[in-house]
């Protein structure tokens, strides 16, 4: 199988949250504004990519029976490095990413992506899964950030700075920044790439 | 053999009855109309562009998504949304003729869907099953009389959209979608949905609210004095709270032409009254106001989303009351009714499931 071809269903047939459906928690959760989705986005990103090296790398000393702490420990390890940079260069972002920052550590999707393949397959590979991986899933998520930050405050607010809005008269659904909201967006996207699917033929 | 008779051998059934789902939704409709005219003639324009938008709003979301699943019409239905969107965009560059052009978008809502009705019935086809334009009525019942054109035509919508067609249409349903488009509107615009009303009862000059919300504040002596006014002529709360008298008649009609069955209101109120009287507040008055009585007889009774079993309905009606009464009396909300139905849609096919009976000669499971 291609590189191509494996960052494809990356992005779209094996798209972590919308097919795979795992490490929903924190995707739903922070999406709720488009700097916090690319943030997180670039924080899973980076530790799923490095972990997913490090532990193919490892993989062939790592006893069958302790596997899971020890993937645990090393993604451990990544996460504290994304969580003290947030911490030191962006410190409004990692106050409003909050909690979800350590939660990384127990995302589904890197410890499932190191279980089902970097635990299996070589570096290389490993690392092009991580990249397919995180690129599907920071697109889905700022897609999410998209739509409801927009659309529940009617803007687009990234570092203090307004890119874009709808306008003084748009009076925002706040449905769509709210639980339900997220999970509203999430199953509308879900369809629209089944849709999307369906009519290419992929 | 040279016989040229045929044998002609039908599929059943072969009794059809009268009863259709048209004539079932007629028949709510038919029981809703005291309400509704007598809302209108309290509460005028305001209140009728908010029926009118809830209506309109839900027949022609129907419509356009019949029209998109069987991808008919398609390029009519791209010129009549074309001509909403010119509409929207006039509302916004001509302020001053806002009243008027929100009249001309309900009413192009109304045109084309009226229009689909008569091209269909040329072609001896169905339009509708006056499904959506109960929905859009019951939604409009539970707005408030002075709510904005446009929150009745979106919740209409998003009720339409998601709480029936994206399940499958009509049938499919897990939630009564009257509730979800009010519930979408509650958690999106709450100001907008829960504080435009008319003025109260006189209690308070100052504040507007209705007697349910004034009740929850503790605000009241005597929740007696409400009885007469929750019973004819309520001013201050929903479009549907006007008269409890007038939808308790209509609910009683509809139980008697057996459209409905007595148990689900039957449990559903019992259980608010012996829940009230236990709980140390006045029975009758939580029984007439809110949306109880609507809730009970028109919500709850949706025969998709509530149970089918006999046993079923008195604990679907049974837990509706009880969650009602819960929701008003320990929540933050003052009324509790929506999700309280909401909830209960959620269980309802356990219900069914739990209360089957053995199948005469097996063994219980």
């Amino acid at each position: 199988m291609n590189v191509l071809e494996h960052l494809k269903n990356g992005i779209f047939r094996k798209n972590v949250l919308l097919r795979l459906m795992i490490g929903l928690c924190s995707a739903l959760a922070v999406s709720t504004s488009v700097e916090n989705a690319f943030f997180m986005g670039m924080a899973a990103s980076f530790v799923l990519v490095m972990s997913n090296v490090i532990i193919s790398l490892l993989r062939k000393l790592i006893p069958n029976s302790i596997r899971i702490p020890i993937f645990i420990v090393i993604i451990s390890s990544f996460v504290t490095i994304v969580d003290l940079t947030l911490k030191a260069y962006f410190p409004e972002v990692y106050q409003s990413l909050g909690v979800w920052i350590p939660l990384i550590v127990v995302n589904c999707m890197i410890l499932g992506r190191a279980e089902a393949f970097a635990s299996r397959n070589g570096v290389l590979w490993s690392a092009i899964d991580g990249i397919a991986t995180a690129m599907g899933f920071t697109l889905v998520l700022l897609m999410m950030g998209i739509i409801r930050e927009l659309l529940g405050t009617g803007k687009i607010v990234m570092f203090d700075r307004v890119l874009v809005s709808l306008g003084q008269g748009f009076l925002a659904p706040t449905f769509m920044i709210t639980f339900p909201g997220a999970f509203l967006t999430f199953g509308l996207l879900a369809g629209l790439l089944n849709k999307l699917e369906s009519k290419v033929g992929s | 053999m040279s016989q040229d008779r045929k044998l002609y051998t039908a599929v059943s059934p072969h009794l059809r009855s009268r009863v259709t789902v048209a004539s079932i939704m007629g028949a709510v409709l038919v029981a809703l109309m005291p309400v509704t005219l007598y809302a209108l003639y309290l509460f005028g324009i305001t209140g009728g562009i908010v029926i009118a938008g809830c209506v309109f709003g839900a027949m022609f979301t129907e419509s356009v998504w019949k029209r998109l699943k069987h991808n008919e019409g398609t390029r009519r239905l791209y010129a009549e949304i074309g001509v909403l969107a010119l509409l929207l965009v006039g509302m916004i560059a001509l302020p001053g003729q806002y009243e008027i052009l929100q009249w001309v978008f309900v009413l192009a809502m109304a045109i084309s869907v009226v229009s689909q009705m008569n091209a269909k019935r040329a072609q001896k086809k169905r339009a509708t099953d006056w499904s959506a334009a109960l929905t859009g009525l019951l939604l409009a019942l539970t707005l408030p009389p002075r709510a904005p054109w446009w929150i009745a035509v979106v919740g209409a919508a998003v009720a339409i959209s998601l709480g029936k067609e994206i399940f499958g249409g009509l049938g499919f349903n897990v939630f009564n979608p009257a509730l979800v488009g009010r519930a979408f509107l509650v958690m999106s615009w709450p100001v907008l949905v829960t504080t435009t009303w008319f003025s109260n009862l006189g209690i308070d000059a100052g504040t507007s609210a209705t007697p349910l919300m004034l009740a929850k504040q503790k605000a009241v002596q005597s929740t007696a004095a409400y009885y007469g006014p929750l019973l004819f002529n309520n001013y201050g709360g929903c479009i549907g709270e006007v008269s409890a008298a007038l939808l308790i008649a209509g609910g009683l009609f509809l139980v008697w032409v057996k459209v409905i069955d007595w148990r689900i209101p039957a449990s559903y109120l019992g259980t608010m009254l012996i829940m009230s009287m236990a709980l140390g507040v006045d029975p009758v008055f939580h029984l007439l106001a809110g949306g109880a009585i609507l809730g009970a007889f028109f919500m709850a009774t949706d025969y998709v989303t509530s149970c089918t079993a006999p046993k079923g309905k008195i604990i679907f009606g049974v837990g509706c009351g009880f969650l009602t009464m819960v929701l008003r009396m320990y929540s933050g909300m003052p009324e509790g009714v929506t999700f309280a139905i909401l909830f209960m849609n959620m269980a309802a096919p356990l219900i069914d499931r739990l209360v089957r009976p053995r199948v005469f000669g097996t063994v219980k499971a």
